[in-house]
């Protein structure tokens, strides 16, 4: 039987982090600052900095996990039938958009008075991103036998999570640039503080859905993070430390240091939710899988060491 | 039994191996072996080249000799021995299907010595012997696809003979009902109609009571009964004992079911009673037990009939194997020595030469003196290693590791040790080649002639030519035990000058008209006599009062009991009280299983990576109890010794019951003593004992199905 | 023309040759195999048990999660239904094998592609049969064409209500079993 999802490690977790997390702040400041946040105008080229390096790191995550990497384009061949090909391409998309709109920011370049050239390409950056930050939930919810993953909410909880992670990078990005105390950055916290009480109810609800389903492998694994060998990381690392503290820091504080102690905590918690999410979405059983089998791993080993042996044994027996 | 395979050749090598279509066994199919057969082929670790060793026995200090100078120096201290000691210091030990066993015995004959060993007792030889004393040949070849019942006793093909096991499933799929016993809920089992899940060692139990249930009911075949046997009252009166009330204790089966399955088994005709070794391996009342079911089988009118079960008898004009052994040349004063056969004298000199006089009657030709007239193993490695009654002082091993495949392990140790001379034919480094003086290596079926004859005692033949030459300095026996008999005075009687030859002129009399051994194997490939049903009808049975005989003459002969009788099992907290609290346990030590062959292929990595270390098998109540998990190391411990397997937690066992697997040792550990390739490490015939008075009294074999034992957690894992 | 293996688990006894002969057929390292082998059970107390052995390999479905899900098209359906892996396209993403219900795909790491049972195609274009189904010694495994309602395929998947494994998560897989 599987003990958990082992194909995609913590690699994919860290990229669907930082993908999120990094289109999600972008999204929301660009957002604000076509509303005409002043705040946010200023920001603006830095966030959008920040994100195109998240996404590009990500995407690097992403390569680094391929066998063939200098293959690696091949991935955006099916953009049209495969959800991964059309996350490649939408990520493909997204990465140079908003490091040409981070550049409308900053005054050397010569295209900053475009505005309607600023405007076309924050509409398609942000249609992008919105595109990029959806689709790695619908991807998961691909996999047939792994009912974990197949709930429709999935995608929902990956938004949130995005969601509150972008806001706590936009939040310390504030601090570091010197915005903390502003009105910009309290509306955003306290928009924060509604997403993680979301996160609070609908992560675990989706979790204690899924104990409920019909589907054997989506009870093992939610099982797995309810009381099983996830448990920990799941109520300790996403559930309290990376939800409900940061919660209780923002309604009671908003110093600069408890407000970089939150954002701090709902990142952190961004990785667990990702890394345990994917961790939980153990295949269907089939029968006759119940019993442990050698892992290939120990298989490769014994073989190697018997044969190395034979190839001892038999210079011994054949020698002259 | 061998399988028909297809060998590609390019340039000299085998380049490709499927199997062979047309071959009646196993349909163009292959088992894990089969398929991974060039691997045996050319595996590096084969013996290439004749090894002598140097060093002190045991260390492994081997260097290559040419055969002239290893079959030279082994002739002459052979001469020695026998000079001083006489021709019976000299014994064999020997394996199964890999070898022409004629050919040891011609070469034991001729230099005089009747101590030729198998491991006969435990395989099939109690059983052939009490069928051939009963109605003169054993009735092995059962009729599965016209039977309406199969009984499969004691066996489990699914695991050990798949060929039959197709030949099983097709009937039941065609409504034959099959009947599993067996302690141990086997591959077998899982598929039968109905399971009976005795204890282990109670088979004689169930068999009587069927005989009394069958009788009392009148479920017998009166007609065929009053006709064509002897004995059937006094059979009658013997089993008024053994009601299915009484063998329900022994048994562990209710008595409504033992009464069912015997109805069952009787009022479905025809039926087969398929045979299996785990009877023979009772110790102690296996003979007795195939006496049961032999007169089941006679009553019920099942005997040579079509659909039930049916016996060959020897093919009529190829020149078998008993016609090949010159058994006439070995003196009385010589079969006179073998050891054991003043005890156990079924499968010895006393049982044969009446079996053989009752058989050169109606058959013209006897079975073979290989395997069913042999020294009794445990005699023989206890004269070894005591020098008594007489000492044994040389051994040839050919095809089998008497270190794993024989009782008591650290025993046949002792005694190998102890020889002067131990030659060993063989494909891999064995824990015991490495006590050898020669290691010589042999040719595997690629590299010789094959001719399957089920050890010399079929009416039927399938033969094969070598797919190439022997690779390196590898030789067949055959050739083996020639060039050895031209250097000890035999060159008159080994007048051919390779295998071909030798089976040429063993085809000549059927009269095909080819040219050579490879045009018959082109042509022909198999020669199956033409075969009657009911020859005791035309030809009488061979035996003293040439009728069936339920009231066994040949036994009254010997001494023995001529009527089927219990037999107390010769470990059990009946026989040995004084120790059951000790041993609360019982050990089943054997049973064949995928994907090796006995002790072998342990070697082959494709196949050792499905079962890298041996497991024995235990019930869940029984790992609970222990606090066991699975694959954990565990300890197998009985008054004779103690190995350790890894835990496989099944229900396929009773709570109380344990199946350890057999054969076990790890080519790849140490190959120098003490560890001699780990061969005590877990290799169960460790535990098994082979006291003389625990094994059976008609044919001395020794019991490896329900041993008293105990186990415990390895507490360092090692 | 529709390829499809018929799997007869009342026959199957686990001995694994199919396992071997399809490791030695395709020259897989120790570790790779296409043909799996389990053992079902037993299951119950003692003797009152059941048990049954499986062998499982690419199911080769029509509606194909890794042939979908695959962003290189390495993996591919041939025009008679097999399920087949272009190994210079495949770059190793591993999505197949996250989507694939069955676990039945591994990555080779000496080559760094997936591989999976390809149903012996070479073979098949041959006129031969698949290894597997050669080797059988039960003879459990039956290789034919789905399309063709004369092939014994068809004939033996009708007459003993054969299923696909897990059809219910709608592949259509192209193996059929007949459970004991």
């Amino acid at each position: 039987m599987e003990k958990q999802q082992e194909h995609w490690g913590s690699l994919p977790a860290w990229y669907l982090f930082l993908a999120a997390m990094g289109t999600s702040m972008f999204i929301i400041v660009a957002v604000t600052d076509m509303l005409g946040n002043q705040i946010s105008a200023q920001i603006n080229g830095w966030v959008s900095l920040v994100s195109f390096a998240m996404s590009s790191v990500g995407a690097m995550l992403l390569m680094l996990e391929l066998t063939h990497k200098t293959k690696g384009y091949l991935i955006i061949a099916r953009p049209f039938a495969s959800i991964l090909s059309f996350g490649g391409v939408i990520q493909s998309l997204y990465i140079p958009l908003v490091l040409v709109y981070a550049s409308f920011f900053f005054n050397f370049i010569p295209w900053v008075g475009l505005v309607w050239l600023k405007m076309i390409v924050a509409c398609l950056a942000i249609l992008t991103g919105l595109l990029y930050v959806s689709y790695a939930g619908i991807e998961l919810g691909e996999a047939k036998g792994r009912a974990f993953w197949n709930g429709g909410g999935l995608t929902c909880l990956f938004l949130i999570n995005g969601a509150a992670t972008g806001m706590a990078a936009l939040i310390l990005l504030m601090i570091i640039l010197g915005y903390d105390g502003q009105a910009y950055t309290l509306a955003i916290k306290d928009l924060s503080v509604a997403l993680l009480i979301a996160q609070a109810i609908t992560v675990p609800g989706y979790v204690l859905g899924m104990r409920l389903s019909s589907a054997e492998e989506a009870r093992q694994g939610a099982d797995k993070l309810w009381r099983g060998d996830l448990s920990r990381s799941f109520w300790v690392g996403v559930i309290t430390l990376g939800t409900v503290v940061p919660v209780i820091i923002n309604l009671l504080f908003s110093s600069e240091y408890s407000l970089s102690l939150s954002s701090a905590l709902i990142l952190f918690g961004g990785i667990f939710f990702r890394v345990d999410f994917l961790r939980a979405a153990v295949r269907a059983a089939l029968p006759g899988e119940e019993r442990d089998e050698p892992s290939r791993k120990e298989i490769v080993e014994l073989a190697a060491t018997l044969e190395s042996r034979w190839q001892e044994k038999a210079r011994w027996l054949n020698r002259e | 039994m061998n399988c028909g395979m297809l060998a590609t050749v390019e340039d000299g090598v085998v380049t490709k191996l499927v199997g062979d279509p047309e071959h009646p066994f196993n349909l163009g199919a292959q088992c894990p072996r089969g398929a991974s057969a060039l691997d045996h082929l050319n595996h590096p670790n084969r013996i290439n080249y004749p090894l002598k060793q140097v060093g002190k026995r045991g260390a492994g200090q081997f260097k290559r000799v040419s055969w002239k100078e290893a079959l030279d120096d082994i002739a002459a201290r052979l001469a020695v021995l026998k000079e001083e000691y006489g021709a019976e210091t000299i014994a064999t030990t020997g394996g199964t299907n890999r070898t022409d066993d004629f050919a040891r015995r011609r070469f034991f004959n001729l230099i005089g010595s009747p101590n030729v060993v198998h491991t006969a007792p435990v395989c099939w030889i109690p059983n052939f012997l009490t069928e051939s004393a009963s109605y003169g040949w054993a009735a092995f070849d059962p009729e599965i696809a016209g039977a309406r019942c199969v009984v499969v006793w004691g066996h489990n093909p699914g695991s050990s003979y798949l060929p039959e096991m197709r030949g099983l499933l097709q009937a039941k799929a065609n409504g034959t009902k099959i009947i599993v016993i067996d302690p141990i809920y086997s591959e077998t089992a899982s598929k039968a109609e109905l399971w009976l899940p005795i204890k282990p060692g109670s088979d004689n139990a169930l068999a009587l009571a069927w005989l009394n249930v069958i009788i009392n009911e009148g479920l017998f075949d009166y007609k065929f009964v009053a006709e064509w046997t002897v004995g059937f009252d006094e059979l009658s009166d013997r089993v008024q004992e053994y009601t299915p009330e009484w063998a329900a204790e022994k048994t562990g089966i209710s008595p409504e079911l033992i009464a069912e399955s015997a109805r069952i088994y009787a009022m479905s005709k025809p039926a087969c009673i398929q045979w299996g070794v785990a009877t023979d391996q009772l110790g102690k009342g296996s003979t007795a037990s195939a006496q049961a079911r032999v007169a089941l089988r006679i009553i019920c009118g099942n005997l040579d009939v079509p659909g039930g079960d049916v016996m060959p008898g020897p093919h009529p004009t190829f020149v078998t194997d008993w016609e090949m052994e010159l058994n006439e040349m070995l003196p009385e004063v010589q079969r006179n020595k073998q050891l054991g056969s003043e005890k156990f004298k079924l499968n010895s000199w006393p049982g044969y030469k009446l079996l053989t006089e009752n058989m050169l009657r109606v058959w013209g030709k006897s079975i073979p003196a290989e395997w069913f007239c042999e020294a009794n193993p445990s005699r023989v490695f206890r004269a070894m290693a005591t020098g008594k009654p007489y000492p044994v002082k040389a051994c040839i091993v050919l095809a089998n590791n008497p270190l794993v495949s024989y009782a008591n392990s650290k025993l046949v140790y002792k005694a190998l040790k102890n020889l002067d001379l131990l030659v060993v034919m063989e494909y891999w480094m064995t824990p015991s080649a490495m006590l050898a003086d020669y290691v010589l290596p042999v040719a595997s079926w690629l590299e010789r002639p094959v001719m399957t004859t089920t050890y010399g005692v079929s009416d039927w033949l399938i033969a094969s030519e070598r797919a190439i030459e022997p690779l390196y300095e590898r030789k067949t026996d055959f050739d083996f035990w020639k060039e050895l008999g031209y250097r000890m005075g035999q060159v008159e009687y080994w007048p051919w000058e390779t295998d071909e030859d030798m089976f040429k002129y063993r085809l000549d009399p059927i009269d095909l008209g080819v040219d050579s051994y490879e045009e018959f194997v082109q042509y022909y490939r198999m020669h199956f006599a033409d075969r009657e049903y009911r020859k005791y009808q035309t030809r009488g049975g061979a035996t003293l009062s040439g009728k069936i005989e339920l009231k066994i003459s040949l036994f009254e002969q010997l001494g023995y009991d001529p009527l089927p009788h219990y037999v107390e099992r010769p470990f059990s907290p009946e026989t040995k009280p004084e120790i059951a609290e000790q041993y609360p346990m019982t050990l089943v030590a054997g049973g064949g299983f995928m994907p090796f062959f006995h002790s072998e292929h342990k070697e082959i990595t494709r196949i050792r990576l499905l079962r890298p270390y041996p497991r024995v098998t235990i019930n869940p109540a029984l790992a609970e109890k222990f606090k066991i998990e699975e694959g954990e190391w565990i300890w197998i411990e009985t008054p004779t010794g103690k190995v350790k397997q890894t835990a496989f937690i099944s229900p396929a066992v009773a709570p109380d019951v344990i199946q350890a697997e057999r054969g076990w040792w790890f080519p790849e550990k140490e190959v120098t003593e003490p560890s001699l390739m780990g061969v005590f490490d877990s290799n169960i015939n460790v535990c098994v004992d082979d006291d003389p008075d625990t094994c059976d009294e008609l044919c001395g074999s020794f019991c490896s199905r329900g041993i008293m034992c105990r186990i415990s957690k390895v507490e360092e894992d090692a | 023309m529709h390829w499809g293996l018929l799997i007869n688990l009342k026959k199957c006894v686990g001995c694994q040759a199919c396992t071997i002969a399809c490791q030695n057929e395709n020259a897989l390292p120790s570790d790779l195999k296409y043909c799996k082998v389990a053992k079902v059970g037993p299951h119950g107390r003692y003797p009152n048990l059941t048990s049954y052995n499986i062998t499982v390999g690419c199911m080769h479905c029509e509606d194909a999660p890794c042939v979908d899900g695959c962003p290189t098209g390495a993996s591919h359906h041939r025009v008679d239904g097999i399920v087949a892996i272009d190994p210079e396209k495949c770059v190793g993403c591993l999505f197949c094998m996250l989507v694939c219900p069955y676990g039945v795909r591994q990555l080779n790491d000496e080559k760094g592609v997936v591989e999976k049972c390809t149903m012996c195609c070479e073979r098949l274009d041959e006129g031969r049969v698949t290894r597997c189904v050669e080797t059988c010694q039960l003879q459990a495994r039956l290789v034919g064409d789905l399309d063709d309602p004369e092939s014994e395929i068809v004939k033996q998947i009708h007459k003993q209500n054969a299923q696909p494994l897990y059809h219910h998560l709608g592949t259509k897989p192209s193996v059929y079993y007949i459970m004991p």
